[in-house]
């Protein structure tokens, strides 16, 4: 029964990620003789890739900058700051205002792009709205690239973590937070010390989660600046598409991909240990 | 705080000024699609109108083409990875041996891993073998991806059905199949949709995959989109027409399935495995 799954997942999963290490060491191109007889040529294109102006440093820049900017704050600390002041909202605001984040979240990723690019571009209504409240006008997607595609990130993918900790406050025993009160712990002391160890492994999956989801998001990027101006938002995950497509190194971009895997693979690796933790991946005997 | 926590005034403000901020894309959107000649501004966009959408469907738009296409990526990949994740499934948590544990790992980890890392090779492969361009191993390719959280949120299902249920069907003479069939599936058609439902949406939002491996007649709508993309002269009621009917099928299958199973569904599985 679970031959089918096995047959795919191995013919275009397994063997791509085997390729994947086998092409980077090799000098294969798209187009030109190198295209069909390519060469092993060792760790050339890991020591091109880390050789200093390759441009992988500033794309790990990028990728982080991204993955702080748009997904720690603009996802994470956000989402759980929505779902906390949500428990003391009225509840037809809570329930609209809920849809709507959800919505943002279900609509495809080049529409979110396409709203953006456009919402950011001259004459554009964020621009426009911006100047208004006194910041300086601009064409945000050549000034700032990575701050426009965070703020479309954080409104595309706040949904997750605001979801993910709504659930889990839900679960939190008021009881606990009004013997606390009594007490005489505040707000943040309530926070700090009982809402936050409550939610722990939450917070952490979370984590894990919108990391894996940042690191490999390229559509949002890549339709909203290419990477550009010049190569102020080329995360790595553009970083090798440019590579391998754009200047036909293919070979060159399976090293990047390999790095990419690399990273995935360590966060895949706590992702299961959490899960472990908390009893989630045991059998039921 | 009392014992329930009460609406108060600052929060209830808060959360309607995020929510209003959220919106302003879909008022932009929505504005300039019922526009005779909408720009990127809410004013100026000339009266109402509906023609956009109905020249949709007209002969000479893509839209008809590339919606048929994603349409059927979707469902494709949504049926093949639902009937392969159940199968697969099933043993999965039916038999607790060492290996089906160890298997269970290797999903997990599937599910992290980047599937762009490996977009290179694939292409390189599905030149080599001729299958670019292909609507039908594309969609097998994307079932691969899919297939991993598949078949784990389907086995967190399946767990949860007693297991004496189905040993009464064994002593009747079902077998595996037989008993999976008749009372495992309609005891989780739930956790189908859930499955169904989270695979369709990705699968029809997908834009990377499709972009790499199909190309003009054969291309879905998310590459279709791509191509409006800083035109010269772009008519942005027609193509904010093209992204709202686009948007449409994921926003609606998530509102009534979530009436129907209970909110937040989709993170059952990343949240309690």
């Amino acid at each position: 029964m679970v031959a089918p799954l096995l047959i795919i997942v191995l013919a275009f999963i397994g063997w791509p990620i085997i390729w994947t290490l086998v092409l980077s060491l090799t000098n294969m191109t798209i187009t030109g003789p190198t295209a069909t007889h390519y060469q092993f040529i060792g760790f050339g294109n890991f020591r091109q890739l880390f050789a200093s102006g390759s441009g992988l440093v500033q794309s790990i820049f990028l990728s982080l900058y991204y993955l702080v900017a748009s997904a720690y704050i603009g996802q994470a600390l956000f989402g759980f700051v929505l779902a906390y002041m949500m428990l003391r909202c009225s509840i037809p605001v809570r329930k609209i205002v809920g849809s709507i984040i959800i919505i943002c979240w279900l609509v495809p990723e080049i529409i979110a792009a396409w709203m953006w690019f456009s919402m950011l571009s001259d004459g554009g209504t964020v621009q426009q709205g911006l100047h208004a409240i006194g910041i300086p006008y601009q064409t945000w997607l050549i000034s700032h690239p990575m701050i426009s595609v965070s703020m479309a990130n954080s409104w595309r993918g706040v949904a997750f973590s605001f979801l993910l900790f709504s659930a889990a406050l839900s679960d939190v025993p008021m009881e606990l937070l009004d013997a606390a009160q009594v007490d005489g712990a505040n707000a943040w002391r309530r926070l700090r010390s009982i809402i936050i160890p409550l939610l722990a492994t939450t917070i952490l999956v979370d984590f894990v989660l919108i990391t894996l989801g940042t690191l490999n998001d390229f559509t949002l990027i890549f339709a909203m600046t290419g990477g550009g101006p010049g190569t102020s938002s080329n995360v790595l995950s553009v970083f090798m598409y440019q590579q391998a497509f754009g200047t036909f190194q293919l070979a060159y971009g399976t090293a990047i991909a390999a790095v990419l895997l690399a990273i995935g693979a360590v966060f895949s690796v706590v992702y299961i240990r959490t899960l472990r933790k908390q009893g989630a991946l045991n059998f039921v005997r | 705080m009392n014992s329930q926590p009460v609406a108060s005034k600052l929060p209830t403000v808060a959360i309607g000024a995020v929510g209003a901020i959220f919106l302003v894309p879909f008022i932009w959107l929505v504005v300039v699609a019922f526009q005779k000649n909408g720009s990127l501004q809410l004013a100026g966009g000339g009266g109402f109108t509906l023609s956009h959408f109905a020249d949709l469907f007209s002969g000479s738009s893509s839209f008809v083409q590339s919606f048929a296409n994603s349409l059927y990526l979707a469902v494709g990949t949504t049926v093949l990875t639902t009937t392969v994740g159940v199968l697969a499934a099933y043993p999965l948590s039916r038999f607790g041996s060492r290996t089906q544990e160890y298997f269970v790992y290797v999903l997990v980890f599937l599910t992290g891993l980047p599937i762009i890392a490996i977009m290179i090779p694939t292409y390189d492969y599905f030149v080599t073998l001729n299958l670019i361009n292909s609507k039908f191993w594309t969609v097998c390719f994307m079932t691969a991806t899919a297939l991993p959280f598949a078949t784990w949120i389907a086995r967190s299902f399946i767990d949860a059905v007693p297991r004496e249920l189905e040993e009464a069907a064994w002593m009747d003479g079902q077998s595996r199949f037989g008993s999976l069939w008749r009372i495992v599936v309609p005891l989780i058609v739930p956790g189908i949709c859930v499955v169904a439902v989270f695979t369709f949406v990705n699968a029809w939002s997908d834009f990377f995959v499709p972009y790499i491996l199909l190309q003009g007649s054969n291309s879905p709508a998310s590459v279709t989109m791509y191509s409006f993309f800083g035109q010269y002269g772009i008519n942005y009621s027609a193509v904010a027409a093209f992204a709202i009917v686009y948007s449409l099928p994921p926003v609606l299958l998530y509102l009534v399935v979530t009436r129907w199973v209970g909110q937040g569904f989709s993170l059952h599985g990343a949240v309690k495995g």
